[in-house]
């Protein structure tokens, strides 16, 4: 093939590959625009704060107070848990089992963890926490299951950011004579910090967007007042979203309810995205 | 000498391990007691799901099935469009845009599965139905755009990873050969990366097995065996998702729902495990050579 036949063929290629991506990316942008546009509609600060007073047969009024602050406080909640036991999880395999079969092995449930589909965590909830520990359906009990959905993802940032401490560092700590959990714990892990901070973000912006582990541990389609115990029943914004499309018999105005609340889900998410953006250029200046 | 926060660390590392196997545990310890009411014959050929009915059905033949169908339709427009959108990021779409391009698809990869139910039920259902003259917009068809828009990030960014860190060398081998960008990309890069790419297929395909809400949203929630793609259908992690909020505590359909979740976790470890295993054998490899 000549040359030219050569180049011409690579430029036909990489044009139809562009048509079709830029397709798939219309399609993607589309669906941002799409909540933007049906979303803003309803939106006012009334619907952000006052309690819900639609009964799911159509009478759309009120707002969605209780599910802001339900979600808050599960996602919160699930962290307390999560955060401690992951961080130190991520120390554990990159500084204290950083190589062998073990290693490997731990490695391997962690990638399998967060590969359990999340209504196989919903279930976990029901079976361990609702009914086991008697927590029943609760914020407590929702909290606790979303927390292990939470884990895989800070301890995989853990464990990289960690690694990528330079070895200097903790040859320095140990040479004035620190222990091993004081190399981690004070030199090694408040370098990392900052990007361990990206992974915990990310878990919670994914912990706030779960349905499916909430649906039988706690979350409940309609309350009258905002949460005030964690031994109590909630209301949360994506279960709301699938409450409206599937038991709504006004479907046209519950689908506008349903448009107000995905975009207050995807700002609060795409706030958190715009902060893992920003923590990950302040890491790349420092090193 | 083991100190307390030693002690603390090393339990914290083996806790996922540990619940793991209390996720394993509980699953068929709920599961367990279905046997006096249906035998696991019944359970895994029977193919009838009717667990309310008298006297109820428990086979989980319709919903393996429906969910084989959704995820091996999910998987073919996600492979390949993963596969283009990698491609167009590293090679074809200018410096600046590939930034901008990465952080659009993050964003998008932490979008709720809900939301994408929303659209498909208010949007691309009422769509198929009046427009294409569908017999219902909540089918199969639906379910898989709907689940193939929320999977393509994931294996995109992986696709986009391991193309653009392979090797230097061999590309520059080809280039000085005579190759242009195109043909290194086809001749080299990708024979090249043919590992990575089934453990990609495998990890997707265990992401696209367990989403629940999309499929409970759009896919019309029928429990029949489907024969095209414009049915309805109902697969195993929506079944438990539709049902369980209704169903008492230890009953038979309340230990066939843990059922359905044991089949559910141990395919969904099972297909991770080969991605991972793919992966990493892969990654022995460069690292020899």
């Amino acid at each position: 093939m000549s040359f030219k036949k050569r180049m011409l063929k690579q430029r036909i290629a990489f044009l139809s590959l562009s048509i079709v991506s830029i397709g798939i990316l219309f399609a993607i942008g589309s669906i941002f625009a799409l909540i933007l546009v049906n979303g803003l509609g309803v939106l006012n600060w009334n619907f952000l704060i006052s309690i819900t007073s639609f009964d799911f047969k159509g009478v759309t009024h009120g707002g969605i107070g209780p599910a802001i602050a339900g979600t808050f406080m599960v996602t919160g909640l699930g962290l307390v848990f999560a955060v401690p036991v992951g961080i130190l999880a991520g120390i554990y395999l990159s500084e204290y089992r950083s190589k062998g079969k073990i290693f490997n092995v731990l490695r391997m449930m962690v990638a399998n963890l967060a590969g359990v589909p999340s209504v196989v965590h919903g279930l976990f909830g029901l079976a361990v926490f609702a009914v086991l520990f008697k927590f029943g359906l609760s914020i407590l009990s929702s909290a606790l299951t979303l927390s292990i959905l939470a884990l895989p993802i800070i301890i995989m940032t853990t464990e990289n950011a960690m690694r990528d401490v330079p070895n200097d560092l903790r040859e320095a700590s140990y040479s004035l004579g620190a222990k091993k959990w004081q190399s981690a714990l004070l030199v090694v892990f408040p370098v990392a910090a900052s990007k361990i901070m990206t992974g915990v973000i990310l878990a919670s912006a994914r912990i706030a967007g779960e349905t499916a582990p909430i649906l039988f541990t706690g979350a409940t389609l309609y309350l009258a007042h905002y949460p005030t115990a964690i031994n109590q029943q909630f209301m949360a914004l994506p279960y709301m979203i699938y409450g409206l499309m599937t038991t709504s018999i006004n479907i046209s105005a519950s689908t506008n309810f349903a448009y107000g609340i995905a975009l207050v889900l995807i700002t609060l998410i795409a706030l958190m995205n715009i902060a893992i953006v920003i923590f990950r250029s302040k890491t790349r200046k420092n090193s | 000498m083991k100190n307390i926060i030693d002690r603390i660390i090393f339990v914290s590392g083996w806790v996922s391990i540990a619940i793991i196997v209390a996720i394993t545990f509980f699953l068929f310890y709920n599961w367990i007691p279905l046997f006096k009411t249906a035998s696991p014959i019944e359970f895994f050929f029977g193919t009838l799901w009717y667990p309310t009915a008298i006297p109820p059905f428990y086979g989980i033949l319709p919903l393996l099935d429906a969910t084989v169908w959704i995820s091996f339709l999910t998987i073919l427009i996600t492979f390949p469009s993963a596969f283009v959108l990698a491609i167009f990021i590293t090679h074809v779409a200018p410096k600046r845009l590939r930034y901008f391009l990465k952080i659009f698809l993050e964003i998008f990869s932490s979008v709720p599965s809900v939301i994408l139910g929303l659209i498909g039920l208010s949007i691309v259902a009422p769509y198929f139905q009046s427009v294409l003259n569908m017999d219902t917009g909540q089918n199969i068809l639906n379910a898989a755009l709907m689940l193939s828009l929320i999977t393509i990030p994931m294996p995109t960014s992986m696709m986009e990873d391991f193309i653009s860190a392979f090797s230097p060398e061999q590309k520059e081998g080809a280039q000085a050969l005579g190759a242009n960008e195109f043909e290194t990309l086809t001749k080299v890069i990708i024979p090249g990366l043919k590992g990575p790419f089934a453990s990609i297929a495998m990890l997707s395909l265990g992401r696209i097995f367990g989403e629940t809400m999309i499929v409970l949203m759009v896919a019309g929630n029928a429990a029949i065996f489907p024969t095209n793609i414009f049915q309805p259908a109902r697969v195993l992690s929506s079944t438990i998702a539709a049902e369980m909020g209704e169903t008492p505590v230890d009953t038979p359909h309340f230990y066939a729902l843990f059922g359905i979740g044991a089949v559910l976790f141990v395919m969904t470890f099972l297909i991770n495990i080969i991605g991972e295993v793919i992966r990493i054998r892969y990654e022995r490899q460069m690292m020899k050579g």
